[in-house]
């Protein structure tokens, strides 16, 4: 087939409009969304004394920290969705969102005394903790990564990966009305280590899927 | 420089807006560049110049699938570049994978130097040879034979939107298809 000829194909197909990523992600996200938050409550429930706890720091904490992640999260998996965009910006916001965390586990150090550290930080159920948040963030890793496959990634890995922490960070938000492991110190060892994993499925699917 | 992008983009937002002779030729424009660009590639490397056409073209498919990823009030110089590099990195892997053969597999082949030109068309007939049978046809009948999509739709007894509709899956299975190539 001469060059000629694909451009000719190429133009007699322009009426079919691709459709952009951005809307493609809206989409997914208000699909999986209520299917996260349908499995949310028919494995698990909120906690009972969440309208007592609603106040309290570290519980909204704890909020503060999974939404930033899915802010950072869905802004950078945007930015690198798109060939030739800069995504600096949005590699500090998840930065940002990290950083968040790690002033939390400080202050809650600060504040704790030394020999109740080991104890908040192993919690009462950290494997529910692992196992929930990544069964959570299923739905939304899966319905992200159908929709970024309308972008142009320059590395799918990359664009995987960041589509996992957003994902993740829906599942850890669902999550956290459900744990009453409120301490930063819990959080940054078991949130984030169900986070990674999510982050790191995104990543490996993301580099076969995500190809263009 | 920035006179020629601003064509380019200008067109492509015509071309966009639904405009085919404005958007036939930003890809004729682009496939000038495009070769430039993807030759250079190639001495780079080392490479001949036996595949450049096939970059090209699986660059301006990428092109055209994927455009709602540029938008017009970005430049558009460096998002061609970035889907040119991409299809010239996937084609230096299949190309690596290529050189791997032991030498004494293609010590017959060696003296057949002079064959490389036919060896393109070869290539992209065996492109289109990995689309289904009617999607086949239908990209065959409006690329190559320069049908329209309502002579195609007459010739195959379809209705002028399952050609569009063929067309356009045939074109995402090309660029599949050039992807997962192991030539």
């Amino acid at each position: 087939m001469k060059t000629d000829d694909l451009i000719a194909a190429l133009a007699a197909d322009l009426p079919s409009r691709p459709t952009p990523v951005n809307r493609a992600v809206a989409q997914a996200l208000m699909i999986s969304v209520p299917i996260a938050v349908l499995i949310h409550f028919t494995l698990i429930h909120v906690r009972p004394d969440i309208a007592t706890v609603a106040g309290d720091p570290r519980f909204i904490f704890k909020f503060l920290f999974t939404l930033s992640v899915l802010g950072a999260g869905m802004w950078i998996a945007l930015r690198l969705s798109r060939p030739a965009i800069n995504a600096g910006p949005a590699r500090i916001a998840v930065g940002l969102a990290a950083a968040l965390l790690a002033v939390g586990v400080v202050v809650e150090l600060l504040i704790l005394p030394r020999g109740t550290w080991m104890p908040t930080l192993v919690g009462t159920n950290a494997a529910a903790c692992l196992v929930l948040i990544p069964v959570l963030s299923t739905a939304p890793l899966a319905a992200l990564l159908v929709a970024f496959r309308s972008g142009a990634p320059e590395s799918p890995a990359l664009a995987g990966a960041a589509a996992g922490l957003a994902a993740s960070a829906v599942g850890a938000t669902l999550y956290a009305t459900h744990c009453i492991d409120d301490s930063p110190l819990f959080v940054g060892v078991w949130y984030v280590l169900a986070m990674a994993a999510v982050t790191a499925i995104g990543s490996l699917v993301g580099s076969r899927v995500l190809r263009w | 420089m920035a006179e020629r992008e601003n064509e380019w983009a200008a067109l492509m937002i015509a071309g966009m807006a639904g405009d085919a002779a404005a958007y036939r030729e930003v890809l004729q424009a682009l496939t000038i560049y495009l070769r430039m660009d993807v030759r250079r590639g190639f001495a780079r490397y080392g490479r001949g110049t036996a595949d450049v056409e096939d970059v090209v073209q699986e660059t301006l498919l990428a092109i055209h699938l994927k455009r709602e990823t540029w938008r017009p009030a970005e430049p558009i110089g460096p998002w061609i570049r970035a889907i040119a590099r991409n299809k010239l990195i996937d084609s230096m892997r299949r190309g690596g994978r290529r050189i791997n053969v032991p030498i004494d597999d293609v010590i017959d082949v060696l003296p057949a130097q002079e064959q490389t030109e036919h060896l393109n068309e070869r290539d992209a007939e065996h492109i289109l040879s990995k689309l289904n049978g009617r999607q086949r046809d239908i990209v065959q009948s409006i690329s190559i034979n320069g049908a329209s999509i309502k002579d195609t739709a007459a010739k195959f007894e379809m209705t002028e939107g399952a050609v569009r509709v063929a067309l356009h899956r045939g074109l995402a299975a090309l660029s599949k298809a050039y992807r997962d190539e192991d030539l």
